[in-house]
């Protein structure tokens, strides 16, 4: 009848399990997935990152150099910022916050000429990537 | 003598997902069960149609939510398959560890859920309690809470260093033993043994007979788990099957109480077994396999079956996906005639349906 009292009391002693949020938050886990940031300075436009989302919540435009991301249809597998050949995506270890308003986020790089350039070399600051 | 036909579902508070069944009752015990499925249909296996092999990977572990982790571990086991290669050592040991973390955390799930069901709600938040620490182990090594997202076509993403795993051994030890404490409120309390014991009997012969899997077969007496086919890592990990022989609802809570701590026992000792090495395979992308394969893997509700097609196209033919609680269906309909009205959802929920998993 009376198991479940030696639980009981311990929590009375341990205090609530539970946290006072918003006021009160954790800090995320390092490498937690959480938002999608874009170095738009860095990007080439290639558009890999949409070409391989599962969600695709990523819409890249080369010629008039809009890089578009929905945080809504987005699933934070990361894999966009692993596949990235620029090296300038990376994810957050924060997640989206709570919205009343659906809205997308829109970054202007630079427009892609025609033909293309050679593709750059990965900086030597190149931020941490979904790698193993 | 009158009959009356009550519906049960598809919205009631104990079902966590939408299921209808038609209960005809004669004097508050029921004496047909018929059910209506379909509420929660999302076409997931066709959009294999518009999505390549490696964004299939996070569509399957969309199936559902509980056990992400193994349907992307069966997919990937099944598309290796196709391509004749095989995870390294370090990731099958990966996706076991991963695979047996959510095992417990579906199982604690459940067995909250079933506190709940039976109006015990102090034990349903402790099991809740304990759940959001797996969820922590998941979050700090492969980066999500519960739709993980570790596995790859060839590999996993993830390897936790050193650090990780110690503080993971220690924090399943902690889990287990606060885990243990609740064992004689959630087994031996008479107000559970009263509700559930000699509710919902499944004999063995009939869970044979209507192809019943998983913990729900297991609490008939078949002593039947897909990890005892070895896959993946199981064959280096010493396992043996959780059975119980009553086949009644106390039966399928013990099977799932007993095997969260069977998982957590095997975490542990994948953690010790891990070898060194890579994680993942480098691929000739997009992988392009041909040929069909069928894969089955134990899921925390009973076997799931991947059946592939492929014709050497960066997209999969077809995706066929069998999940366990559309084999448990019918036993559910032979456990409840001659239940009372009020065991009904006891019964429903003693074999953990999964309708989103079933309805795809």
């Amino acid at each position: 009848m009376f198991e479940l009292a030696p639980v009981i009391l311990r929590n009375l002693l341990r205090g609530p399990a539970t946290r006072r949020y918003p006021l009160v938050t954790r800090e995320p886990f390092p490498r937690a997935r959480g938002e999608i940031e874009n170095e738009i300075s860095r990007c080439t436009l290639c558009g890999l990152c949409a070409r391989r989302c599962p969600a695709r919540c990523l819409e890249v435009e080369p010629q008039s150099g809009r890089w578009r991301w929905d945080p809504f249809v987005c699933v934070y597998c990361g894999v966009c910022v692993e596949t990235c050949p620029a090296h300038s995506l990376r994810q957050k270890e924060t997640g989206r916050r709570p919205a009343t308003s659906r809205e997308t986020v829109l970054l202007q790089g630079e427009p892609r000429r025609r033909g293309g350039g050679a593709r750059p070399a990965p900086p030597p600051d190149a931020p941490a990537r979904e790698r193993p | 003598m009158r009959h009356t036909v009550i519906p049960f579902g598809p919205q009631h508070p104990v079902l966590p997902e939408p299921i209808h069944l038609q209960l005809t009752i004669r004097e508050e015990r029921v004496i047909e069960a018929r059910p209506a499925l379909g509420f929660v249909h999302r076409g997931l296996e066709r959009l294999v149609e518009s999505r390549d092999i490696a964004q299939m990977v996070q569509v399957v572990e969309r199936v559902c939510g509980i056990c992400s982790m193994i349907h992307a571990h069966c997919f990937c086991m099944g598309v290796e398959a196709l391509l004749g290669i095989e995870a390294p050592p370090r990731a099958q040991v990966l996706r076991v560890m991963w695979s047996e973390l959510h095992r417990v955390q579906s199982h604690l799930l459940w067995l909250g859920l079933f506190a709940d069901c039976l109006g015990f709600e102090s034990l349903f938040m402790q099991f809740w309690r304990i759940r959001e620490r797996i969820l922590d182990l998941s979050e700090a090594t492969a980066g999500n809470r519960v739709i993980v997202s570790v596995n790859v076509i060839g590999g996993v993403r993830r390897d936790p260093d050193d650090a990780q795993l110690a503080w993971m051994s220690a924090e399943i030890d902690r889990i287990e033993e606060d885990l243990r404490r609740l064992e004689p409120a959630t087994l031996d309390d008479p107000t559970v043994r009263r509700r559930t014991v000699g509710k919902g009997v499944l004999s063995r012969a009939q869970a044979w007979e209507l192809g019943a899997v998983g913990p729900t077969a297991r609490a008939s007496g078949i002593a039947e788990d897909i990890r005892l086919t070895k896959y993946a890592a199981y064959g280096r990990l010493y396992f043996e099957p959780v059975v119980e022989t009553d086949g009644d609802s106390h039966a399928r809570l013990r099977v799932r109480f007993r095997e969260a701590l069977a998982s957590l026992d095997l975490v542990r000792r994948a953690i010790r077994l891990l070898p060194a090495g890579e994680v993942r395979l480098k691929l000739k992308e997009p992988p392009a396999p041909h040929g069909e394969t069928v894969v089955r893997v134990e899921q925390p509700r009973g076997e799931l079956v991947y059946y592939l097609k492929g014709s050497g196209e960066k997209r999969l033919d077809r995706v066929r996906i069998r999940t366990p609680t559309f084999a448990n269906l019918p036993a559910l309909l032979v456990m409840l005639p001659g239940v009372s009205l009020s065991d009904v959802p006891v019964v429903t929920l003693s074999i953990d349906p999964c309708i989103s998993c079933t309805e795809r």
